[in-house]
């Protein structure tokens, strides 16, 4: 098993329907295919430097991921043949680095999203939110926060 | 018949990258999400820069030039302008 990054490129016409879902739609997939996800988030949304598929703007999910070495090239071709994902780009990585976790590349070009703090997880809606930060990074951040407090009580 | 000088190059011969640039780590990768960074060595028309001009080894220049490729691909960068 190798330590993968993939960048996807999602069409924003299917994320506006519900980002959590597009986000399970990625985790589906790679774990369709042998992969164990070890996060999947937002990077940004943001305009393209050229149009693809028509579409102006796209929303990029950041994904690691373990998988076997034969599974990079079905999630690549699974990817073409779905429709809401534009581009892919898998490349080896070495770890997940702890800015991958946190927030998107430069926060201060990042546009900020509508999307509302999932129900779902009180603890990272109490945490500091820079409006997007849903993923599973920020939950094993939460759950990391919570593990602090514990051990200062 | 009488050697060449220096002097008499019309331009500066290129003698390699800067050693006042620490670009060589090994552990180092350039990250074709740093936008800022490679944007640096990008020129108006959107072309990467020779290794002249980045001052960058050969490594590394191979790295940048990777990651602008990449950064391209997923239309972070535009392939002209």
């Amino acid at each position: 098993m190798q330590l993968y990054e993939a960048l996807f490129l999602l069409d924003n016409r299917e994320v506006k329907k519900g980002f959590d879902a597009a986000r399970e739609r990625i985790t589906t997939l790679l774990t369709k295919h042998g992969a164990k996800p070890r996060v999947v988030r937002k990077w940004d949304e943001r305009k393209l430097a050229y149009e693809i598929a028509r579409q102006k703007r796209a929303t990029y999910m950041l994904a690691y991921f373990d998988a076997p070495s034969d599974a990079v090239a079905k999630i690549r071709h699974d990817s073409e043949l779905t429709e809401f994902i534009l581009r892919v780009l898998v490349v080896r990585a070495d770890e997940v680095p702890a800015k991958a976790l946190t927030e998107p590349f430069d926060a201060a070009i990042a546009p900020q999203t509508e999307e509302a703090p999932a129900p779902a997880e009180p603890a990272a809606a109490e945490a500091p939110r820079n409006g997007e930060a849903v993923g599973a990074g920020v939950e094993t951040q939460s759950a990391a926060g919570e593990a602090e407090k514990g051990a200062k009580a | 018949m009488r050697p060449r000088s220096s002097g008499d190059r019309k331009f500066k011969k290129f003698t390699g990258p800067s050693i006042t640039r620490t670009c060589h780590k090994p552990d180092e990768r350039i990250d074709y999400k740093d936008l800022p960074l490679l944007m640096r060595y990008l020129s108006p028309q959107g072309k990467m820069q020779s290794r002249k001009r980045t001052k960058y080894c050969a490594q590394c220049q191979r790295k940048f030039s990777e990651a602008i490729k990449r950064a391209r691909y997923l239309a972070l960068l535009p392939y002209t302008v």
